[in-house]
């Protein structure tokens, strides 16, 4: 009996902890149910383009200083938000590339994939997300 | 449809969804250097005036199509400098094409020597990338890039190009070969180098941070010159470490004469806290004029290097550094042909530089 209390907390704790995650979301002609870690690091770093959804990715980011940028860079990149921000020093001034556009608010991520074909973005867990297809990630 | 981001939070200014964004960085530095020798920006009894200012525009006009430019402001000398301008089209992740002036793909630092929140030290190596003719400033022609493999573990990425290759160099060979003159200098001038072909081989290794870079470039219609060398990169949050070497061969414009350069440095930084860095190089430049077995001090140049670095965001810092130097390649009066002359000229230089480097 005692193992019910054990696992409700447990239960409790996943809970929280997923409170502050993110699910990557696609737009709804995509039909692709996932994508790996890597080829979703690779998308939003701009170093490839090409993806089951379509040749040319069009990722959106979140704020900058956001809670939910800092873990997607953390997961997804495996880099802290100051490398990653060296990163793209690096690509604008050498004139490879610049980075995805950032949109302050989960409600605009979601419009901007919404009105792109071959948008991808991430939006914090907790949010509904009509018109968009939701993908899990592999790791 | 505008989105000016609030310092210290986010980069650059974007229109329309991230198609047209505009981004700079700039500098400004004070410099004092020991025994009348000016080193950069460091001037004997020091100098308040260096600075710099640049602003970078990418517009993507289309999904594969890019338009992209640099333009900057020079204090020291008054001018104002179109860096690059060039049009891309990418025909896949493997080849993308550009062609206008284009910057150098050349080593860890080529293709963007000018921006300084990205090293460690103020100054990046004067061998490698300063006047001695090695890193262009520009290619006036074309070039491609891309992935050539692009795995978890590895990854190889390549950039070749071909056209005008411009750069910064003093030159002290032909006045070694003619002898020194009253009131003679060594101003800086920007080398022109045509048909030229180079390229770049980067590799990234599946030790995290860890690269291997192999650049070269030679011209085609004679062999007036040819570069080559390698680059590894260590860098983590915390450290960055480098080493590069390049190999230049050289013959003189006016007298013909055959030089071949050496110029490498090892420098290692490390963040103290998350906000002061601290960082050490040590630098050897040398040249060797076929033939010539005059004085050699405008030949050498070797120089240990401190900097401690205040950051108060990854795109703006504070940096205070130290050089010792010796030689005379890179640090000397302005009027060197005099100090030669009346044998005053002193083979070692102590420079101090203090200074703001800043980017968005």
């Amino acid at each position: 009996m005692k193992i019910i209390p054990f696992l409700l907390v447990l239960l409790a704790a996943v809970a929280l902890a997923d409170e502050g995650g993110f699910k990557v979301v696609v737009n709804s002609r995509c039909e692709q149910a996932s994508i790996s870690r890597e080829d979703l690091s690779r998308l939003f770093l701009k170093k490839a383009a090409r993806w089951a959804c379509g040749d040319w990715m069009q990722a959106v980011d979140q704020a900058d200083d956001s809670d939910l940028r800092i873990r997607f860079t953390d997961e997804v990149h495996h880099k802290s938000l100051h490398a990653v921000k060296a990163y793209w020093l690096h690509q604008i001034f050498s004139g490879q590339d610049v980075p995805p556009p950032v949109k302050s608010t989960d409600e605009e991520v979601l419009a901007f994939v919404r009105g792109h074909a071959a948008g991808i973005g991430y939006v914090s867990k907790g949010t509904p997300t009509p018109g968009v297809r939701v993908v899990d990630v592999r790791p | 449809m505008l989105a000016l981001a609030p310092a210290g939070k986010a980069l650059a200014v974007e229109l329309a969804d991230g198609k047209l964004s505009l981004n700079g960085f700039g500098q400004w530095a004070y410099g004092n250097s020991s025994n009348k020798n000016v080193y950069e920006a460091a001037t004997p009894g020091g100098d308040f005036g260096s600075g710099s200012f640049a602003l970078a525009l990418h517009a993507q006009m289309l999904d594969r199509g890019t338009i992209a430019a640099q333009g900057r402001l020079n204090r020291d000398d008054g001018t104002a400098n179109l860096d690059w301008a060039f049009a891309e089209w990418r025909f896949s992740d493997a080849i993308h094409f550009r062609v206008g002036i284009v910057q150098h793909p050349f080593g860890i630092s080529g293709d963007v020597r000018d921006v300084g929140t990205l090293r460690p030290f103020f100054l990046l190596p004067s061998g490698v990338y300063g006047t001695s003719g090695i890193t262009g400033e520009a290619v006036d022609g074309g070039a491609i890039s891309g992935a050539i493999l692009d795995e978890a573990s590895w990854s190889l990425r390549y950039d070749a190009y071909f056209g005008s290759l411009h750069l910064p160099s003093t030159d002290p060979y032909d006045k070694l070969e003619t002898g020194f003159r009253p009131g003679g200098t060594l101003v800086p001038v920007e080398d022109e180098l045509d048909y030229v072909a180079g390229g770049r081989l980067i590799a990234a290794t599946p030790v995290a941070g860890l690269s291997f870079r192999l650049s070269g470039y030679a011209t085609l219609r004679d062999t007036r010159a040819a570069v080559m060398g390698l680059s590894v990169q260590y860098a983590t949050d915390q450290l960055d470490l480098r080493a590069e070497y390049f190999l230049k061969s050289e013959r003189g414009q006016e007298t013909g004469a055959l030089a071949y350069e050496h110029a490498g440095y090892v420098e290692g930084s490390l963040y103290l806290t998350s906000q002061v860095q601290a960082g050490l190089r040590a630098e050897l430049y040398r040249a060797h004029l076929l033939g010539y077995g005059g004085p050699r001090p405008l030949l050498d140049h070797r120089e240990l290097a401190a900097t401690l670095n205040y950051w108060f965001a990854p795109g703006f810092v504070l940096k205070l550094s130290g050089h010792l130097i010796d030689g005379n390649r890179f640090a000397h009066p302005v009027a060197v042909d005099d100090a030669i002359l009346a044998g005053t000229l002193e083979r070692r230089t102590l420079a101090v530089i203090f200074g703001t480097q800043f980017s968005f």
